[in-house]
């Protein structure tokens, strides 16, 4: 009799068996971190710490007298303190955050981050909790506060955000917390809401640039405004001034209205700020130039100047407006220092 | 109605409670209550007025004066510390309410009124301290939540002075009622677990004893009388319905041996202590027979004497050691001065089977030599003893003449210059249960055979309700025992029925006492031994569940009867079931998918359409070529994989194509 089909065809089920009972279990990364970390934070308010030397102090005479009305107002307080675990965490669990932040933020400049907060139980409403954000030490966030979220309800309300550090910061979690219900205890809970920002450096001028002259290839100086440059500025309408062939006909075959298309003005004016992106003996120096040269950056495009960006790794050619602005801000956003040392400077070369 | 309306009322109901259960504490006068709930009611129109009459500076120091008027309290009058306290907190709380403005001072004075609780806590032993606390835990509950949600949003929002509606009204209350009820119901589970001590180090006292007579070393021929007709319980006994004789039931207090024309006294010191042995009970004697188990709860009491049905054999008890003697009389060494609760087993049968030759004090009859009394009394016992030929036919036949030829009445007209005995058997003829008992224990002396008097209590009212007696002053009654060889002490009572207090419960009262009655056995009561005998009964029903479940298992292999399965273990194997498949079927990881795309492949399944193994999302959707699908799947990418959540817009429209999905489907 040949076997061999009877053992081989369930074998890979049988092995999988087999792995499944005596196989070693990976566990992943995150539902360990879960299970070492207690998922609660609790600390007494003084008004426990109250509540608990009195329980204490009653519990004792209980014991003292053996008096069974003592033992029934003991443990009639120790079931408040039951009831207060149950009732703050049927507040805060089940609530979820979101955060909006505006486009651009600015080292040190607070802005303000809507916050919604939804709470995902059918039947509980969740009660007078906080949501603070957790973040590194560098960013500084208000934290909300939400009187009330009815069973599958949501409100919102706004935080001053301020980063005090240019760069990408992820915004990892929430710490949502409670008093609720008799203000005993202070309960929270982190609820993980992802968000990454990039905070551009800040842009407050501290002494106007000093513009040195350069000897260019770029061109002699014009009038700021619009112009005949090639950079889209904005869409009018048509009037009898305008030159017909100027008419935006893409526009007018979408709206039916007779518009022009108005360009920005190639700038005359041209600026070349050089920030030597060495790596500062000093600390903070680094960072220190990288504001100023953002400062320069913003106040030279606003001055109607077509401005660029030299590094020791890159170039930006120079460009008005705000586009360019945006461009420049990003860059010193995420730039690191170069490789060598030195004092790093920023210089703004002008045509 | 507005929110500062809303806490004024529960401030003042609060206040009420405070007030009732000062009532509660013992020695503090109704006057002193009455007076402060009055002033209470003065504050609440004025509240109501919005007037404030003392300034809210004046009030530290006028608490300070309240403090130095307490302190002499103490010292001086009341000399009880919880007296004192009551009075100081009520005053306070009064003082409170004239001073009510913010938030600080309602807390004050909700937490004056717990002390005030926790003061009648200490003093009282009355059920409705439960209603108090009950009500007390919903007002506290509901005060605690506002203030704490009040302070939370003045904190967020400093500039704010009001508080949203949100916060109260109808479904808010019930909330707060339901938390209570929980909150009540989790009190008791704590309650009957919390561990406790075998003794408490200091019982506490009361000086409000009951004053019981008959139960000390010499009794007066009268004093009986005057209490069979007070009302107030003196102990209840719990029996075993099983148990309980269809007859009269006798609870034993005191055995008396030697008269001296005036009354009786105990002259005996044949008394012997007894310590528990190692199970906690006082074995006292060896007699014959089925022993009755009784629970007992006595009052606080000016005697030492327990009592106990019939013979007792051992008692179960909160005591050090006991005193017993041979006639059958249990003692504490001192009066417990507190109500206590015991257990007792006894044999009901009307013979002590104590053969032993009885001490020469039972047949003392010195008070029959003296004056022609005695030989009164000499003479009637041979007429009414007459043919008779054991002492037990004697005994019976001055029973049965006691019995039939004198009148009952407690007020009997005593006829001047004869003693009391004289007066009941040749004056007036007429008596209770001591001049009944006595004169038969003369008699039986007369004819030379041994016998005592016993005090006690006779029946009592029976609940049914709760299987336990009700016993009162006016059950106290006396009886007699006489010594007859070969068969021990025999029990002989020659007061007629009449003497036998008959009730009439109505059902109300009967409830009411029920109520009384758990209350005390298992609040006020409550005990280690109760404890014990509660872990030891959960033991039992453990061991049994598992008996039967073996027994079933063990049945169904061999073949054996399926009805015998226990309902008990089907439930169990219901629960393991449910436990093990909770277990093996919880998901190990929450599922990424976002419901409403799980939803969506629901609704398409129904209609014969699944996304195949190997399929993608976006294969899916292309290959079912709905647009509805196609822009859920759409949806399912931004928020499965594009790394932010759908904007309301988006849920929106998702919400729009599953209704069309699922209509038509």
């Amino acid at each position: 009799m040949n076997l061999r089909p009877a053992i081989s065809v369930p074998l890979p089920w049988l092995i999988i068996l087999f792995g499944k009972v005596f196989g070693k279990k990976v566990a992943e990364p995150r539902v360990k971190k879960r299970l070492l970390k207690f998922p609660r934070s609790l600390s007494i308010t003084r008004e426990g710490k109250w509540f608990i030397g009195i329980l204490l102090f009653i519990g004792v005479a209980a014991i003292n007298t053996g008096n069974n009305l003592l033992y029934l107002v003991v443990a009639t307080l120790l079931s408040l303190i039951i009831i207060s675990g149950i009732m703050s965490e049927s507040t805060i669990k089940g609530v979820t955050v979101e955060r909006t932040l505006p486009k651009r933020v600015f080292k040190g400049a607070p802005v303000v981050a809507r916050l919604k907060a939804r709470n995902r139980k059918r039947t509980f409403p969740s009660f007078s909790f906080s949501v603070r954000e957790l973040t590194e030490a560098s960013v500084v966030a208000e934290p909300a506060y939400f009187l009330k979220l009815e069973p599958l309800g949501e409100a919102q309300t706004t935080a001053k955000y301020t980063f005090g550090e240019r760069g990408v910061h992820r915004l990892s979690a929430f710490k949502v917390a409670t008093r609720f219900p008799f203000g005993l205890f202070l309960k929270g809970r982190e609820e993980a809401s992802v968000h990454e920002v990039l905070v551009y450096p800040s842009t407050k001028l501290k002494a106007r640039p000093a513009l040195m002259p350069a000897y260019s290839a770029y061109g002699a100086e014009r009038a700021k405004g619009k112009g005949n440059g090639t950079e889209f500025h904005a869409l009018r309408d048509y009037t009898f001034a305008d030159d017909s062939r100027r008419i935006y006909w893409r526009s007018v075959a979408r709206t039916g209205k007779l518009s022009v298309k108005e360009f920005e003005q190639e700038s005359e004016r041209k600026a070349v700020i050089v920030f030597e992106n060495l790596e500062a003996l000093r600390k903070g120096a680094f960072e220190d130039a990288v504001d100023e040269a953002a400062s320069y950056a913003d106040y030279l495009i606003n001055e109607g100047y077509a401005v660029g960006l030299k590094t020791l790794a890159y170039e930006i050619a120079p460009r008005a407006g705000k586009d360019q602005l945006e461009r420049i801000l990003y860059s010193l956003a995420l730039i690191t220092p170069a490789r060598s040392k030195g004092t790093p400077g920023v210089k703004v070369l002008a045509y | 109605m507005n929110l500062n309306a809303y806490t004024l009322i529960v401030t003042y109901l609060m206040a009420g409670l405070g007030l009732a259960a000062i009532s509660l504490v013992e020695s503090i006068g109704a006057a002193f209550t009455l007076a402060m709930a009055g002033a209470a009611a003065f504050t609440l129109a004025l509240n109501l007025k919005g007037r404030r009459i003392i300034p809210g500076a004046i009030w530290n120091p006028l608490a300070a004066v309240v403090f130095a008027f307490f302190i002499a309290d103490y010292l001086a009058f009341s000399g009880s510390l919880i007296v004192a306290a009551g009075r100081f907190l009520t005053i306070l709380l009064v003082l409170k309410l004239f001073d009510l403005a913010r938030n600080r001072d309602f807390v004050i004075a909700y937490g004056i009124v717990f002390f005030q609780i926790l003061s009648a806590a200490a003093s009282t032993v009355s059920p409705i301290f439960l209603i108090i606390l009950s009500l007390f835990i919903i007002g506290a509950i509901w005060a605690m939540i506002l203030f704490n949600m009040k302070r939370d949003y003045q904190e967020a929002h400093p500039a704010e002075k009001g508080f949203p509606r949100v916060a109260f009204g109808g479904p808010f209350f019930a909330y707060v009622v339901g938390a209570s009820a929980f909150s009540i119901v989790v009190t008791f589970i704590i309650f009957f677990i919390m561990p406790r001590m075998e003794f408490g180090f200091f019982q506490r006292k009361t000086l409000n004893t009951v004053k019981v007579s008959g139960f000390s070393d010499r009794v007066d021929l009268g004093t009986i009388g005057p209490v069979k007709e007070d009302p107030t319980i003196i102990m209840r006994v719990g029996i075993n319905p099983i148990d309980k004789p269809d007859g009269l039931i006798y609870f034993r207090g005191m055995a008396l041996d030697s008269y001296d024309g005036k009354g009786w006294s105990k002259t005996l010191k044949d008394e012997i202590v007894i310590r528990r042995n190692d199970g906690g009970v006082f074995n006292l004697t060896r007699l014959e027979g089925r022993a009755i188990e009784q629970s007992i709860l006595l009052e606080p009491l000016d005697t030492d004497v327990l009592f106990a049905a019939g013979n007792p054999v051992s008692i179960e008890g909160p005591f050090q050691n006991i005193w017993f003697d041979r006639s059958g009389t249990i003692r504490l060494p001192s009066p417990p001065y507190s109500r206590i609760q015991y257990k007792a087993r006894s044999i009901l049968s009307p013979v002590r089977k104590d053969l032993s030759m009885p001490l020469l004090q039972y047949s003392d009859t010195s008070f029959l030599n003296e004056g022609p009394e005695g030989a009164r009394i000499k003479a009637l016992a041979e007429s009414v003893t007459d043919g008779a030929l054991g002492a037990r036919e004697i005994a019976q036949a001055i029973e049965a003449h006691l019995k039939s030829s004198y009148s009952y009445t407690l007020n009997p007209n005593a006829s001047a210059g004869l003693s009391p005995l004289d007066d009941f058997l040749f004056g007036s003829r007429q008596g209770y249960c001591e001049h009944y008992a006595t004169a038969m224990a003369a008699l039986l002396r007369a004819k030379g055979i041994p016998s005592r008097i016993v005090t006690g209590f006779l029946n009592g009212e029976w609940n049914g309700l709760g299987s336990y007696y009700i016993v009162r002053q006016q059950d106290a009654h006396s009886w007699v025992e006489a010594f007859i060889e070969h068969d021990g002490w025999v029990r002989f009572d020659p007061t007629p029925s009449a003497g036998v207090v008959s009730y009439s419960p109505s059902p109300v009262s009967l409830y009411m006492d029920l109520l009384r009655w758990r209350w005390n056995r298992y609040i006020i009561q409550f005990s280690f031994s109760d404890q014990r005998q509660i872990a030891m009964r959960f033991e039992g029903v453990g061991a049994g569940v598992f008996e039967n479940l073996r027994n079933a298992l063990l049945e169904k292999k061999t073949g054996g009867a399926a009805s015998k399965f226990s309902p008990v273990a089907v439930v169990v194997v219901i629960v393991v079931g449910l436990i093990v498949w909770r277990l093996f079927t919880r998901k190990k990881t929450p599922s990424r998918t976002p419901r409403f795309y799980a939803e969506m492949l629901r609704t398409l399944k129904r209609r014969g359409l699944s996304r195949k193994p190997a399929e993608t999302p976006l294969e899916f959707a292309e290959r079912t070529g709905i647009t509805e699908v196609k822009d859920i799947t759409t949806a399912l990418h931004i928020e499965r994989y594009g790394g932010r959540r759908l904007t309301e817009a988006e849920r929106g429209s998702v919400d729009a194509a599953m209704g069309r999905l699922k209509r038509s489907a």
